[in-house]
Formats: structure tokens, C-alpha cells, sequence
């Protein structure tokens, strides 16, 4: 655990950005509307979570801000960028950096936080003291999950529950100024929090984490599947159906494909199927596809060869051009020699594969 | 995913103003509200589990609705939001 500097209270936070202009002023219903999920029992660190919690989640980022490249240069994004927190509202919550960092910097301020706003370039975030810390507050930042390598900003993460990246605390610094590392709070000994701590909800596992509490604490499963959710070839047409729709590239109807087979098969028989990707020559051009074989039996030697799984069983095919059909295996094995031949001519090592 | 949002709200509210309330039933539509709040969840969890879900919250034709939620367009409407987010 790093060891964090803490504060004098007459440590100035000048140094770190500027203090709120005496009139600006929020909304009074949006304050209200924030305050009232905010536990007001609660003070110093824990306190200035929950109004950061509470504020992400009932604003949103501005996408005509995110749409015109953020360039203030244009009169109607030089007007966004210098809104006043008066207009936003319930309803209209459209925010950037610089109304989010004044929402929160008053919202600090109206319950007695000494607080500033940083600015780096076009960048706003909030600078404030809370026992005795310096802590830095940027939710409109896309911060890396050192967990799962996610890139969202807590606008985002605090509306799914998930642990916040943009809450820093700083480590000692002998200079007197707050180093760059600053430590994720949840990270840091200084916040105990049961839910943080404990579940970590990170964004892989937060539908898991609660479908797990819906199967355990609830009367989840109360109405009668219908029989064919049972059924794999009924699941394969429904993908058929729904694949047939699509305008997607290559690559991401594949990537689709890959989340229905994962959604509609039902778990003990996706250990069935096998996929192959595969280079597919048709009249001379070069495509790519998908081969999915589905073998209801156990089979005693899975693969033909080492490059390939086995098609035994049911086979179907996905290619830009066909769509999603069933094949037989015949022409299934022959599309696992056709890709291998063409793979060999296009590789330079002479390296031969294939062979049943 | 609004609908089914406000659906389960009116669930929450509903049995919340309940002078009697059923904090178990009430714990299941909070749970499924918070599910709700990732527009991904029905690229996330399995059939069965979609249908259950539906179900609770009252939708007419879970099957038909169910393949809308998970149609292209849904899915491109998903990954246009991680891009958003990337970017």
C-alpha cells in the first residue's frame, strides 16, 4: 500500500486550480435531485463519494459535444463548453468536462468542502480537501480499467454499478505538490467500503454478478421455458434468421455469430460445437468464413488433423455472400482442404498442411 | 431498453406504495432494474434467463420481443456505443 500524504488544514488549494466565481448557482431541482440519493449522514470522504456517485449517475455527456469533435472553434460547441449549470436540469442533463467539474465543485462547496477547479489545456476536473486529503475528481475522463483494460468514463461506470477510476488520492510528496500518480481511492487503505472492497464489479462480471443474486435471493425462475429453447437446431435457425438481416462486415457478423452462440445455445450442448475459420476461394476472390459443426455424440478422435476440428456431426457455414446455411460434411471437409491449399499458397515456407 | 426500464420501475413503485410490501419481490425488480441499466445485458445472459426476465416485467410476446433485443440493429447500436466510449 502506497503511503499518502496527508494535509494541513491551512494548506492552500489555490496552487491546484481556482475557486468557484462568488454567483454561479445550480439548478435547485437538479440539486435536490441529486442530493436525494446521497446519504446525508455520512461526511468527509464518504460523503463526497456519494454525491459523486449520485451525479454520474443522473447526468449524461453531451453527444453533440462528442459528435463535433469537441471543436470549440464552432460557435454551438463553444456554447456547450461554457454552459451554465442553471440549465441543467433533470431533464436536460447533457454535461462536458467543464459543467460537470462545476456541479460537482458546488455540490462539494453547498456541504462544506473546501474545493477548486483544475484545468489542464481544455480539461476540467475538481481538486478538494476531505479528511485532511487532497483528492482529484475527473468523471468525464475515458480511464483504463486496470482490471478488465475497459476504457469508460464514471459517467459511465458509476450508471453500471462498477468500481469508479476517476477518485485519486495523492501520495506524499516531499516538494509539497500533488505528484501525477495520484492512487485510485478504492484502491487506497483511507476508503472501507463493503461494496467496492468486497464485490468489485468490474464491468465483465457485473450481468454475472447480479444474475447470481437473481437466481439466489429471488423467485427468478417461476415461468415455464417453452420446449424449444431446448432445441440447438431451432437456436441455429433463429441465428440463421437474424444473421440474414444484417449489413454488418465479415468480421463482425462473425463476432455476432459468436455472441448468439453464446446466448441461445444452451450451455451443456455449446461444449458441442466447434468453429473453424476458414479462407474460402469463390471464383477467384478470397473471403472469409465461418464453419460450425455441432456433434451430439461424443467423438473418439475430435480432429481429422492438427489444424482443424472434426466435422462430424451437423455443419453450417457462415459467408458474407450465403449467409448462415446448413452443409453437409462432405463439403465441409471440403472447405477445410480447400483453406488449407490456399493457405500453402500463400505462405512462403513451403510448409505443407492438411491430410485426413 | 427504456420500456423494459420503466417497466420494471412501475414494478418498483408499485410495490414500494404497497402499505403490505413484499421485500423479497421487491429486491428481484430492483436487481432486474439494475441488470436493465447495461444496454448490453441481453448480449450477456442466455435465453432462458432473457425469457424469465421478460416475463417478470410483463411483455406480450417475450419471443418475438426477445429477437429484437438481440436483432443487428440492436447489436450495431452496442457496439456504436463502445466505439463512443473508446474514442
Amino acid at each position: 500500500m502506497k503511503e499518502l500524504r496527508t494535509y494541513k488544514a491551512s494548506d492552500n488549494l489555490e496552487k491546484y486550480g481556482k475557486y468557484l466565481p462568488s454567483d454561479i448557482k445550480m439548478n435547485e431541482g437538479f440539486y435536490q435531485y441529486v442530493m436525494s440519493d446521497v446519504d446525508k449522514q455520512k461526511t468527509g470522504i464518504y460523503l463526497s463519494v456519494d454525491i459523486y456517485q449520485s451525479l454520474n449517475e443522473k447526468v449524461s455527456y453531451n453527444e453533440i459535444f462528442v459528435a463535433f469533435g469537441q471543436d470549440t472553434s464552432l460557435k454551438f460547441i463553444k456554447d456547450i463548453y461554457n454552459q451554465n449549470i442553471q440549465d441543467i436540469t433533470i431533464d436536460k442533463n447533457a454535461i462536458v468536462c467543464t459543467s460537470w467539474s462545476l456541479l460537482f465543485a458546488y455540490m462539494l462547496q453547498q456541504n462544506g468542502y473546501d474545493v477548486v477547479i483544475g484545468k489542464n489545456t481544455t480539461h476540467h476536473y475538481v481538486y478538494f480537501k476531505a479528511d485532511d486529503y487532497i483528492l482529484r475528481a475527473d468523471a468525464t475522463e475515458k480511464l483504463e480499467d486496470k482490471k478488465d483494460g475497459s476504457r469508460l468514463s464514471d459517467i459511465t461506470r458509476c450508471k453500471l454499478g462498477i468500481c469508479p477510476e476517476g477518485l485519486l488520492i495523492y501520495e506524499k510528496n516531499i516538494d509539497g505538490r500533488i505528484d501525477e500518480n495520484g492512487v485510485n481511492l478504492f484502491e487506497s487503505n483511507i476508503y472501507n467500503s463493503n461494496y467496492y472492497h468486497e464485490e468489485k464489479p468490474h464491468l465483465e462480471n457485473y450481468t454475472e454478478t447480479i444474475m447470481k443474486q437473481l437466481k439466489d435471493d429471488t423467485d427468478f425462475y417461476t415461468y415455464p421455458v417453452p420446449s424449444e429453447y431446448k432445441n440447438v437446431f431451432s437456436q441455429f435457425s433463429v441465428m440463421s434468421e437474424l444473421i440474414s438481416m444484417n449489413d454488418l462486415d465479415v468480421i463482425s457478423s462473425i463476432n455476432y455469430l459468436n455472441h448468439l452462440t453464446k446466448i441461445l445455445i444452451p450451455e451443456e450442448e455449446r461444449s458441442k460445437i466447434t468453429k473453424d475459420y476458414l479462407k474460402i476461394m469463390d471464383n477467384d476472390e478470397l473471403s472469409f468464413g465461418l464453419l460450425l459443426t455441432y456433434s451430439p455424440q461424443k467423438i473418439e478422435n475430435p480432429r481429422y488433423c492438427y489444424f482443424h476440428p472434426s466435422v462430424s456431426g451437423y455443419n453450417f457455414l457462415y459467408t458474407k455472400k450465403d449467409g448462415f446455411v446448413p452443409i453437409s460434411e462432405e463439403e465441409a471437409y471440403n472447405l477445410q482442404e480447400k483453406n488449407d491449399e490456399v493457405e500453402m499458397n500463400i505462405t512462403d515456407d513451403g510448409y505443407k498442411r492438411g491430410g485426413k | 431498453m427504456d420500456f423494459l426500464r420503466k417497466r420494471a420501475l412501475y414494478y418498483i413503485e408499485k410495490l414500494e406504495n404497497n402499505t403490505n410490501r413484499d421485500e423479497k419481490k421487491l429486491k428481484k425488480y430492483c436487481l432486474i432494474f439494475k441488470l436493465l441499466k447495461d444496454d448490453d445485458c441481453f448480449f450477456k445472459i442466455s435465453k432462458e434467463d432473457a425469457y424469465q426476465l421478460l416475463c417478470h416485467l410483463g411483455v406480450e410476446n417475450p419471443q418475438k420481443y426477445y429477437l429484437e433485443l438481440i436483432s443487428v440493429d440492436n447489436y450495431k447500436k452496442i457496439k456504436k456505443g463502445v466505439v463512443d466510449e473508446i474514442c
